[in-house]
């Protein structure tokens, strides 16, 4: 097993070094963040903007500098960014860390939601609650992020209102200063946290509860359950035991490949709700062309991609007996 | 439908909220919250609506709308509307600016201020007045901001001040003691008072703790930069610097060495960093926010309005909106290219379009800084240039005449180049100048001018690197013209982002700072911007509203159209008693 | 942003086994009626080449146009503005055509340009298998492990905000989904007969890939292009919501809405009807894409309704 998940990861180093080799060429291209300073009126004498030059390795041929980037990597240094005073590492690290929590509850939200509609509308095919559930389930995949986002928004001050109090918060990843212990910062976090997982949240679920009602259907009709029925074994031992887990199995995979996707959709919910996240990093990177931060931003997101998606094979050994890694 | 689909998100959103409906924060305990009086008054008593008995206690959050990386609000690159808020708090002024538009001496700070004949005045610090570690506020801390900005003792490139007006007239500043200063001019300066007032006060005795003694070029640069890029660990306010939240959130506590006579009953004083404007009534609405001063827009106003938990006030303001042409652009510095643009836009029409929509009464304004109703001196300069009026045949014979040509698939220069596109730059979210942008564009495209709108969200930025061909933005008015009106027009000055201007105009900018006499002072002023008008390098638009919402049990915060805008009493914001 | 195209693109099934014009046309006509039968489909087909006519023809019948404006500032629906409008008295019907048009063209065009480039990449990396395949796949692979829209925000910024930019930056980085089903369906047809038989005759690879190979991958092929038009309109909008996208003046949907997001309690058809209009592009696209899976696949008929 161990065995299996070193190979794993030692053969997505080179994917993530070529995706990495691609987006560096491409955004150094894009632009120099030192024309900035360029522009300055008056202009910093020459020797400012050339140290600022060589401080950003920007006088160096561009696969030297994917060179240097690279290898300070290597030693555990993301590399100067344009704004001089900024420390890559801990910053990115740090907003990563907000918009994971994010990401993650949001996944489990859709998650259990997709599972438990997928089956429910499996079960009960063609009622009326299958057909309720297929129609969300297309009508949010059709819609948004950005969309739902803000609308949710309003729904939230909408209910505020109407419970006299303020539940649901609209800006940021938490409150300013939280008076009182751990309870009221859990809270208060929570409270910031309900809307922006339910916007990311349901995009995910309409797509992943369609994938597991499919699987439980092909699961349902299959001879083994049958027979599992056949054999005299009560309907909710074969549901647990037989069906469900073998159903499971295709949405591990599933919502292993969405990570990436769902970091993207991420990007939109926090702009949408004021986070100080990782989305606004990268979209503040982007404009200031601050090519060593976009980079930090798609390593670690990229990291986080395959680790997931290793984990998620793992599971789906422990998962499906037929499978087994050595 | 609208409703449908709202009750339908708030249905799910009550249905999670049963599980976490247990008092999460103080707010939670808003549904009896006592009203203040509002804002009702402010049009008649501008200084003293919304005044109220505040009681002990409690937490205040101030929405500001823009972040910032520089801190030295005397500097350049650091002077903003929105920095310069929050850190009137931990820097004191010994002139405040009043809503009633009016200068008032900051008494807390200050014993007097007496310009004692024309070219001496003699300032007397009060004796409780000290920084937060102990050391007096003195006349050393006076000496650093006139030595960073009077361009003698620093290069104003290395020490990038603000502004020099009034500091370059110095000739000495002496004390015998620290506290009573005697300030000695080289010739009379009309706003004596904006000297200081404009300037905030920075703790020298810490800069030189850091960078060494502030007697040499060298180190008075670092100083202004060690100000520039340290977060305030100093107060000399009525409150002090907690903790800070890159880009997001100052939290401030009372300064317990705050000499005042008032004292702070807020435990906190928020500020909070929203860059994205438009969700400042929402975050209002909901309580995250407690009070904004944000740019009205149309769809704001309206939700503003439709606030039961708030007051909100919009007044006249100082501040102006304008386009500035970079006149070093290759073909803006042609005169007739710029005065074709200016011609062919029709300001009234740009009103109509936006701002006309909530405040019915804004017109198109015709000065730089005297302002009809504020300054008995007002005059317009700008109608006889034929600037704003939307002529677009005028426009066509300027460029005619000047040996364009007008092709329907572009402009040709004389010299037979085509006009390349032209980027106009508005602030990313600010709907009225995108807008008025987006206007501007379609009114010169008959003269075959391409203007590519485009937002950015770094205002200072693209200002200070000059990235733009045309841009939209606005002046925080002061009530001291002939301070701003020669640090804006200036073909010297920093903050003259339009490049333009002659030795003439600054001549005469120059000489109304100097001229005592006020009526001569505006006249003066005003030759200068007739003749600047007629560059046709800055277009004044229209004078920007003032929008203010608080929640209703919020008192003592009103609108202040001045460039102290509502912190300038910030001492006293306070939550109303029971 | 989920990834539909896997999703809905599951165990492709070859067409035919051989070209033969007779076979061809039986078989095309057999998809059709198949399709024909899911009426959901039809009629969303309908309603799409309605909108798409709405789009490209009706900015020439409309009487305003998107970037003129009206006397009528922030009016609410009514006969003389169907979709009310906007502050500065922009006609919100003909913004919304012209949004419309700027994100069907460039959703249409990711789904030409990415189908067209990931098939042919698909097909050489099943026809060849091998090292090829490892290599061509790997590749593939690179943008699954990046967030889509991060990646097109960044490149998308060099750009300076054409339609055809912003497609390709896109279609760039969703080719790969294509590539993997088609490569899938070519590793299963590559064993069959008629291709040894193509083989045997001194057919080229090239040919066969192309004459033999991707004819019989078509179902799969045509189901993967819907998908990417819906997917597409999402990434667009999403991107031009962030300012990264179509640049104003110029207008999308996505860019409609953002401009909205404050008007939602105040002048609520600003933000409903281009996001309505979203949601039924985006839905109209996916029930077609449904429709044709259905019928293209006739293994898939028996579990759907």
């Amino acid at each position: 097993m161990l065995a299996y998940a070193l190979r794993r990861v030692a053969a997505s180093i080179p994917v993530i070094l070529a995706a990495t080799f691609v987006v560096f060429i491409l955004v150094s291209l894009t632009g120099n963040p030192v024309d900035r300073l360029r522009l300055l009126d008056p202009p910093p004498p020459p020797e400012v903007l050339a140290a600022e030059e060589h401080r950003l390795f920007i006088d160096q041929p561009l696969l030297t500098r994917y060179w240097l980037w690279l290898s300070g990597i290597l030693r555990g240094d993301f590399g100067p960014s344009a704004d001089q005073y900024l420390q890559i590492g801990p910053e990115v690290f740090s907003r990563f860390a907000v918009t994971f929590r994010l990401v993650l509850l949001a996944m489990l939200v859709a998650l259990v939601l997709a599972v438990i509609v997928g089956v429910i509308s499996a079960v009960r095919q063609y009622t009326v609650i299958d057909y309720t559930s297929t129609f969300f389930g297309f009508l949010f995949l059709a819609m948004p992020s950005f969309w739902l986002a803000v609308l949710l928004k309003e729904g939230g001050v909408f209910a505020n209102n109407n419970l006299g109090a303020t539940v649901f918060y609209t800006v940021g990843e938490s409150s300013v200063v939280v008076e009182g212990g751990f309870l009221e910062r859990f809270l208060d976090g929570l409270g910031h946290l309900i809307l922006p997982t339910i916007a990311l949240a349901l995009i995910s679920f309409a797509s992943w509860s369609r994938y597991q009602r499919a699987s439980m259907l092909e699961v349902l009709n299959s001879d083994y359950v049958r027979l599992a029925r056949a054999k005299g074994l009560r309907w909710r031992k074969v549901m647990t035991r037989h069906a469900l887990r073998t159903a499971l199995i295709p949405l591990v995979t599933i919502t292993a490949l969405d990570l990436a996707n769902i970091i993207g959709g991420a990007v939109v919910t926090e702009t949408v709700f004021q986070w100080r996240g990782a989305g606004r990093l990268l979209l503040d990177a982007i404009r200031a062309r601050d090519v060593h931060v976009v980079m930090a931003w798609l390593l670690v997101a990229s990291v986080a991609v395959v680790l997931f998606n290793l984990l998620a094979d793992l599971l789906y050994a422990k998962l499906d007996p037929r499978i087994r890694y050595d | 439908m609208r409703r449908g689909l709202t009750v339908l998100a708030a249905l799910v959103l009550g249905l999670t909220a049963c599980a976490s409906n247990q008092p999460s924060t103080e707010q939670q305990n808003q549904g009896q919250t006592a009203t203040s009086v509002g804002f009702s008054e402010c049009p008649k008593a501008p200084a003293t609506c919304n005044t109220g008995q505040r009681r002990q206690g409690g937490q205040l959050i101030y929405a500001l709308e823009q972040q910032w990386t520089n801190w030295n609000v005397n500097s350049a690159g650091g002077n903003l509307l929105y920095s310069a808020q929050a850190l009137a708090l931990l820097n004191p002024g010994i002139f405040s600016q009043n809503p009633d538009a009016k200068v008032g001496l900051n008494t807390d700070l200050m014993e007097s201020a007496e310009l004692v004949d024309p070219t001496t005045i003699v300032y007397k610090i009060r004796k409780e007045a000290v920084w937060d570690d102990g050391t007096p506020i003195s006349v050393k801390d006076l000496q650093y901001l006139w030595r960073v900005a009077n361009g003698k003792d620093c290069d104003v490139a290395k020490c990038t001040p603000y502004t020099q007006a009034g500091f370059d007239q110095i000739e000495s500043i002496e004390s015998p003691d620290g506290k009573t200063v005697t300030v000695k001019l080289s010739k009379p300066f009309a706003e004596w008072q904006a000297m200081w007032q404009q300037s905030r006060i920075y703790p020298a005795h810490i800069a030189e703790k850091a960078v060494g003694p502030l007697d040499n070029e060298a180190n008075l640069a670092k100083a202004v930069e060690f100000f520039s890029k340290t977060v305030p660990t100093w107060s000399g306010g009525p409150y002090k610097l907690q903790e800070y939240k890159q880009g997001d959130s100052l939290v401030m506590v009372p300064n317990p060495r705050w000499y005042g006579k008032e004292k702070p009953t807020l435990d906190r004083l928020i500020f909070k960093i929203i860059t994205d404007v438009p969700q400042l009534p929402t975050a209002l609405a909901n309580r995250e926010v407690n009070a904004i001063y944000p740019q009205p827009q149309v769809d704001m106003v309206q939700q503003l309005k439709q606030d039961q938990n708030s007051n909100f006030y919009i007044g006249p303001g100082l501040g102006w909106e304008h386009f500035d042409i970079r006149t070093t652009n290759e073909f803006l510095k042609d005169k007739a290219l710029r005065q074709a643009l200016f011609t062919a836009v029709d300001r009234q029409a740009l009103i109509d379009k936006t701002v006309g929509q909530f405040a019915p009464d804004i017109k198109p304004l015709n000065n730089y800084n005297l302002f009809e109703g504020v300054s008995p001196h007002y005059k317009d300069v700008i109608t006889p240039t034929g600037a704003g009026g939307g002529d677009i045949e005028k426009a066509k014979s300027v460029l005619t005449e000047a040996g364009y040509k007008v092709n329907p698939d572009g402009l040709v220069t004389p010299d037979g180049k085509k006009v390349a596109p032209l980027r106009l730059r508005y602030t990313g979210g600010n709907e009225v100048r995108k807008v008025m942008c987006e206007q501007f564009a379609e009114m010169v495209r008959p003269l075959g001018v391409t203007l590519k709108v485009e937002p950015t969200d770094d205002l200072s930025g693209t200002l200070g690197s000059g990235d733009f061909d045309i841009m939209i933005f606005g002046w925080t008015g002061t009530i001291f013209p002939f301070v701003n009106a020669k640090q804006y027009w200036s073909s010297t000055s920093a903050s003259n982002y339009s490049r333009f201007g002659d030795k003439e105009i600054d001549g005469l900018l120059a000489k109304a700072v100097e001229t005592a006499d006020l009526a001569a002072a505006s006249d003066l002023l005003n030759q200068a911007l007739d003749k600047f008008a007629a560059g046709y390098a800055v277009l004044p638009i229209y004078q920007k509203p003032t929008a203010i919402a608080v929640n209703k049990d919020v008192v003592n915060i009103r609108n202040n159209p001045t460039g102290d805008g509502p912190v300038y009493n910030a001492k006293d914001w306070g939550l109303l008693a029971q | 942003m989920t990834d539909p195209l896997e999703q809905q693109v599951r165990a492709p099934v070859p067409l035919a086994d051989q070209p033969f014009a007779v076979t061809e046309r039986t078989q095309t006509q057999l998809v059709l009626r198949r399709f024909l039968r899911h009426r959901l489909a039809v009629f969303s087909l309908l309603v799409f080449v309605l909108i798409v006519l709405f789009a490209f023809v009706g900015p020439l019948l409309w009487k305003y146009t998107y970037f003129t404006s009206t006397p009528d500032n922030s009016q609410p629906p009514s006969l003389d503005h169907p979709f009310g409008t906007t502050g500065d008295g922009k006609d919100l019907l003909a913004l919304v055509m012209r949004g419309t048009q700027q994100s069907v063209k460039i959703s249409l065009l990711i789904a030409v340009v990415s189908t067209a480039f990931g098939t042919i990449w698909g097909a050489a990396a099943g026809y060849f298998r091998g090292v090829v395949d490892a290599v061509l796949m790997r590749i593939a692979d690179l943008v699954i492990i990046l967030p889509i829209l991060a990646v097109a925000a960044v490149l998308a910024n060099s750009s300076d905000g054409a339609w055809w930019m912003v497609s390709l930056v896109i279609a760039g980085l969703v080719w790969s989904h294509v590539a993997r089903v088609v490569r899938g369906v070519v590793l299963s047809l590559r064993e069959r007969e008629f291709v040894e038989a193509a083989r045997a005759l001194g057919a080229t690879d090239a040919r066969i890939i192309f004459r033999h190979l991707v004819p019989n991958a078509i179902g799969p092929i045509i189901v993967a292009a819907t998908i990417l038009v819906a997917s597409g309109i999402l990434i667009e909008t999403a991107l031009s919501f962030l300012g990264f996208g179509v640049q104003p003046p110029d207008t999308s949907l996505g860019i409609l809405v953002s401009e909205a997001r404050t008007a939602v309690q105040t002048r609520p058809w600003l933000f409903y009807f281009p996001g309505l209009f979203i949601i039924l592009i985006a839905l109209c696209v996916n029930f077609i894409g449904d429709g044709l899976r259905d019928a293209l696949d006739p293994k898939q008929t028996r579990v759907r309704q």
